[in-house]
């Protein structure tokens, strides 16, 4: 990387830590990282059962109360972030990858490249996600595949599967522009092979908008895997998710609201600071656009 | 014009062929297939199978299968549902009408909330009024809807009573009270929570873009122009700047809106609202797969179509825009 690239992302983080929501939702998030990851520090068992214990009110030896068998929830909710964060994280980095290496190959080559790797990405930008996603778990349920990690292997392969393309579109486009430009066309005429200008000299120029449209893709993760625990087509009990832990709540849900309120408050808490991290991110590398969509 | 709707459509067809055909190689991969009940009846022989899968034509090459299904998915007709046994077109034609009125009211309140709230926040940049719907659009944007919804039925259905009837304040399922079909007041009662559930998101979405729109528009010189020729500050902002600003909205209806339809399986399925998505739901539950594939094939159709839409709606609107 250049001077020069250096002082701009010097800029962006100098930008990006003037901005008081993104500071906040960093620190949020890290909080709820460092809580998930001590997990094991709580006195209880996520799965022991304590069937003197059921349906307690939030108290001080259960502070999110305790549910229908007696378990804590907010051990429960601590190990269930592990599985949500991780689930996050990891379709983050699939389809981030998958996304740069698909979007950059056409916006580099151009031509008959760009178009059938883009025609692709329409064929999956035009899949209703949520009910393909749906369709994969029910007719992969029972094979070896969905039942490895908990599920956590086949929630991570099939929803990144259907989330590189925004990726993909915007890598394309950065790459398009940014290969015109000077320091590229010297790179070529020094006789740097293609794949060495893309990896040296385009994508560190592109990595501004991938670093948004990554912790974007975090917060999109994080819903996409508890709405499809939450419906019971994805990670399974006895492994507990934040999605699958609002499904059980429901039966329970008007007289003990809550084993409800819990989970979904971690969702939500994780998403806005995943978020406000994204905005910030993106007021930093790029002040032109102000509202993005995932 | 008319050279680039067919341009379009001619991007946009081949695209639904291959989705077909992904959807109909899916379907092939399902289990339960059609002679899976003969197959358990002991007094059917093996060569009986053999004839009536030879019959139906389940033995003929992929292609030729394929291909069959297509003329028959074409004319409307996906066969039949492995749980029910009545066409898969019925089922979803009965369903339909209900989450269309589900999302189309969704649309229209998130709508309606949306462009005052979102002009109001970018005109008084800044104000208390602007931190608040910011602040409010951003949590909006950030909850789950199935969260939302669950929230919704704790406040309105268990907390909130009806201080009249001592009844819940709103029902949390179903499309009116039984006996009360006809009644159009119960029928809207019956909407409020569903409705209020399904648009929560888009309300934020949108005011959160029309407020950002507006900014750049309120900033530009015709509105400048505008107010130096005197016209009041109402026709400014409503004639002149929302006309631009709303501009982008169009093509983000288009493609929206069939994931609106994607946000209804949830507030169908919380809220026992007997639509498409609940079908879906239930059908997964089962593993009804021509019901399932259908309903994928229809939705992505959809998509395709309100892309194409929104395109042209935006350059219908906008006659700085020719497309070739």
């Amino acid at each position: 990387m250049s001077g020069a690239d250096l002082s701009s992302w010097r800029a962006a983080l100098r930008k990006f830590a003037r901005n008081r929501l993104a500071l906040v939702g960093m620190i949020a998030f890290v909080v709820i990282a460092v809580a998930v990851a001590s997990a094991d520090l709580s006195p209880y068992d996520p799965a022991a059962t304590n069937l003197r214990a059921r349906f307690e009110g939030p108290s001080l030896q259960h502070p999110f109360g305790t549910d229908d068998l007696g378990r804590d929830t907010l051990t429960r909710v601590l190990y269930g972030g592990r599985i949500s964060l991780l689930v996050g994280v990891l379709v983050m980095a699939l389809s981030v990858v998958v996304g740069t290496v698909v979007g950059g190959l056409a916006g580099y080559y151009r031509g008959a490249v760009d178009s059938v790797l883009m025609r692709c990405t329409d064929l999956f930008l035009s899949l209703p996600s949520l009910f393909v996603l749906i369709v994969l778990s029910t007719l992969l349920m029972d094979t070896p595949f969905a039942r490895a990690y908990g599920g956590t292997l086949m929630i991570v392969t099939i929803v990144a599967a259907l989330s590189w393309m925004v990726v993909a579109r915007i890598v394309r486009s950065s790459f398009l522009s940014i290969r015109e430009r000077d320091f590229v066309e010297a790179a070529r005429a020094s006789g740097a092979s293609g794949v060495r200008i893309m990896a040296m000299h385009v994508l560190p120029n592109a990595l501004g908008p991938i670093f948004v449209q990554a912790t974007l893709q975090v917060a999109v993760a994080i819903i996409a895997e508890s709405g499809l625990s939450y419906l019971g087509f994805g990670i399974q009990p006895p492994t507990a998710t934040w999605g699958n832990m609002l499904k059980d709540a429901q039966t329970y849900m008007t007289r003990y609201p809550w084993l409800a309120v819990f989970p979904g408050l971690m969702i939500f808490v994780t998403v806005m600071s995943v978020n406000a991290i994204g905005d910030g991110a993106r007021d930093a590398f790029d002040p032109r656009r102000s509202v993005s969509r995932h | 014009m008319s050279g680039y709707v067919l341009r379009r459509l001619g991007e946009a067809i081949p695209l639904l062929a291959i989705v077909s055909l992904l959807v109909f190689a899916l379907l092939q991969a399902s289990p339960g297939n059609p002679l899976a009940q003969l197959e358990r009846d002991p007094t059917v022989s093996q060569d009986d199978i053999r004839r009536i899968a030879e019959q139906r034509g389940l033995l003929d090459p992929f292609p030729v299968q394929y291909l069959r299904w297509a003329g028959g998915a074409v004319r409307g007709d996906f066969g039949e549902s492995l749980q029910t046994g009545r066409p898969v077109a019925t089922e979803i034609a009965e369903r339909l009408p209900n989450t269309v009125v589900l999302v189309l009211t969704a649309f229209a309140v998130t709508l309606l909330i949306a462009i005052p709230v979102g002009v109001a926040s970018a005109v008084r940049q800044y104000s208390v009024f602007d931190h608040v719907v910011t602040a409010l659009a951003f949590m909006g944007q950030s909850i789950p809807i199935f969260w939302f919804g669950l929230l919704l039925i704790l406040v309105f259905y268990v907390g909130l009573s009806n201080p009249l009837t001592g009844g819940a304040l709103f029902p949390a399922g179903g499309m009116y009270s039984s006996g009360l079909q006809a009644d159009l007041a119960n029928r809207l009662w019956h909407l409020v929570l569903p409705v209020a559930m399904l648009c929560s998101t888009w309300v934020a979405w949108y005011t959160r873009f029309l407020r950002a729109s507006m900014l750049e528009v309120l900033s530009q010189d015709f509105v400048r122009t505008a107010r130096a020729k005197g016209a009041s500050e109402r026709v400014v902002i409503y004639r002149h700047a929302l006309k631009n600003g709303a501009l982008p909205l169009i093509t983000l209806i288009g493609l929206d809106l069939p994931m609106i339809f994607s946000g209804a399986l949830f507030t169908e399925t919380i809220f026992a609202w007997p639509g498409m998505g609940r079908l879906f739901y239930q059908s997964a539950l089962r593993r009804d797969y021509p019901v399932l594939m259908a309903i994928v094939m229809f939705t992505s159709a959809l998509i395709l179509i309100s892309n194409l839409l929104a395109d042209l709606a935006y350059a219908w609107f906008d006659p700085r825009i020719k497309y070739t």
